[in-house]
């Protein structure tokens, strides 16, 4: 594997994109879960299907079409939401079908062999090109610095946004931030486990770092580390098995979750009942 | 010497669509003093203090707030995620951060220790490392109080303090608010009216509209008659 690494491009790619897709996952899943939002994350990730499917009718590159998209579909269900009756779960539903819609039909509709959108939809960690690791090292820098810099009100909005309110902080500002970020970091994690598999990778990581964190910032350190863990197991899985990546990912990110989830949960029990039977 | 009146609420009335939780309110709160504001559910009593805090604004009439202070709302303990990620310490501390929000905003040593010292005062000393989860429910709502405490506020308006609390941390909570009085204004929405009217200057009834009570003993004489809140 490391041989690998050293001698073809397309492994050191490879690498790079789960390193940043790592990033992406700490701080992106940690506001997207943290806020509620990772059913609108799930609408998103779809909707930017539609982006991809005009970035190849019309002849550019399809992952800024998915961004186009993915950001368009954030700000328009968080203001459809705040300024109408609808709500946030049904606007994503509808963003979510529409996206998908959309995407098929501009692909249909692209003139030539049809493209295949395999990449787009499950992921693929070692098609990854060095253009696709350019642009995912500049979003990936945009979100952390953006995050860095406002980390503590960040922190306030995403724990008690009715307290940031109260004492006048702008919160309509965080809000827009968070709502641009996270389609943003979904076209991250859209090369590396695809359209479908996105939420998966938000959620597993950031859910088993809150088993073991009390604090948000070690939250979103030690999710990091378990989502680069993840993605390399998965890479190493994928290269040598010739299975999808996308699927070795999320397949094995799971088993972990729920190993952990289930030891965890056996030792609280243990340690309850020899307390139980201590007072007892 | 009659203490001045720091909070006025002239006329004011609020409709969730078209249902109006308040109408033609009219009230004023002097400073160092507290208010509890009772009522039956739904009558209005949180929006009072959500219109007070700023988080709702009057359809009709004006809600002042002497220019010079500054409030601190602490919401009903419901709303809070237990499961956030953050400690005692770290929650107490943001309410030091400040309200422009800045690039690289960080917490100085010296906000740090007002954090301690906040929390030293509401009687949780050392319990600044621990999760929120870990603290009971009285525990918590004291740490939020200690928030309000590090942000400086004069004013420091609390929904249903005591929900979920039982009878002993009720009364702690309690104690802990009338040692605030010396220099705090507050105002507390509660239906623990024993332990609330204990503590309290002046009671406003809220049903739709307020009656205001300068006496905590006129409501219980009123309340006297069997009324349910």
């Amino acid at each position: 594997m490391i041989n690998a690494i050293l001698n073809y491009s397309f492994m050191q790619n490879a690498l790079m994109a789960a390193i940043l897709a790592s990033i992406v996952t700490g701080i992106i899943g940690t506001i997207a879960i943290e806020k509620k939002l990772i059913s609108m994350s799930g609408g998103i990730a779809h909707a930017s299907f539609g982006g991809i499917g005009f970035g190849y009718l019309i002849g550019f590159e399809p992952i800024w079409g998915g961004l186009f998209f993915a950001v368009g579909s954030s700000v328009l269900i968080s203001r459809l939401s705040k300024n109408t009756k609808m709500k946030a779960d049904t606007m994503t539903g509808i963003l979510w079908s529409f996206g998908m819609a959309l995407g098929i039909l501009f692909i249909a509709l692209t003139p030539g062999y049809m493209p295949d959108m395999t990449s787009y939809l499950f992921g693929d960690i070692l098609s990854v090109s060095n253009n696709s690791i350019i642009y995912m090292a500049l979003f990936t820098l945009v979100i952390v610095v953006v995050f860095l810099m406002l980390y503590n009100h960040m922190i306030v909005y995403l724990f008690d946004e009715e307290y940031a309110r109260a004492r006048g902080m702008n919160t309509k500002l965080l809000e827009w931030i968070i709502y641009i970020m996270i389609p943003i970091g979904i076209i991250v994690l859209i090369r590396i486990v695809g359209i479908i598999l996105t939420i998966a990778l938000m959620t597993i990581p950031v859910s088993i770092a809150k088993l073991f964190c009390k604090s948000i910032k070690r939250v979103i350190v030690l999710s990091s580390v378990f989502s680069a863990v993840f993605s390399l197991i998965g890479l190493t899985l994928s290269y040598y098995l010739n299975i999808p990546s996308g699927a070795c990912i999320i397949i094995f990110s799971t088993l972990v979750y729920l190993i952990i989830l289930a030891v965890k949960h056996g030792i609280q029990k243990k340690f309850h009942e020899q307390k139980v039977h201590a007072n007892d | 010497m009659k203490n001045r009146s720091v909070i006025d609420f002239d006329n004011v009335r609020f409709c969730y669509d078209e249902v109006c939780a308040i109408r033609n309110i009219n009230f004023s709160i002097e400073e160092n003093t507290i208010t509890s504001i009772i009522g039956p559910n739904g009558g209005g009593k949180s929006t009072i203090l959500k219109l007070l805090s700023g988080l709702l604004s009057p359809d009709r009439g004006t809600v002042s707030v002497n220019e010079k202070y500054t409030i601190g709302y602490v919401s009903q303990i419901s709303d809070f995620d237990l499961s956030f990620p953050i400690t005692v310490l770290d929650m107490v501390l943001s309410g030091t951060l400040c309200r422009q929000i800045k690039p690289f905003c960080r917490y100085k040593s010296i906000q740090v220790d007002k954090a301690h010292d906040s929390l030293k005062r509401v009687g949780l000393g050392g319990h600044g490392n621990r999760g929120i989860n870990q603290l009971s429910g009285g525990e918590l709502k004291r740490a939020v109080i200690a928030r309000v405490l590090a942000s400086d506020a004069d004013i420091i308006v609390l929904d249903e303090p005591d929900s979920s609390l039982d009878v002993d941390a009720a009364r702690d909570l309690y104690g802990v608010l009338s040692d605030l009085k010396r220099d705090k204004t507050i105002l507390i929405a509660s239906h623990h009216l024993n332990e609330v009217l204990d503590i309290s200057d002046q009671v406003l009834y809220v049903m739709s509209d307020a009656r205001m009570f300068r006496s905590p003993g006129e409501v219980k004489k009123m309340l006297g008659g069997g009324i349910i809140l």
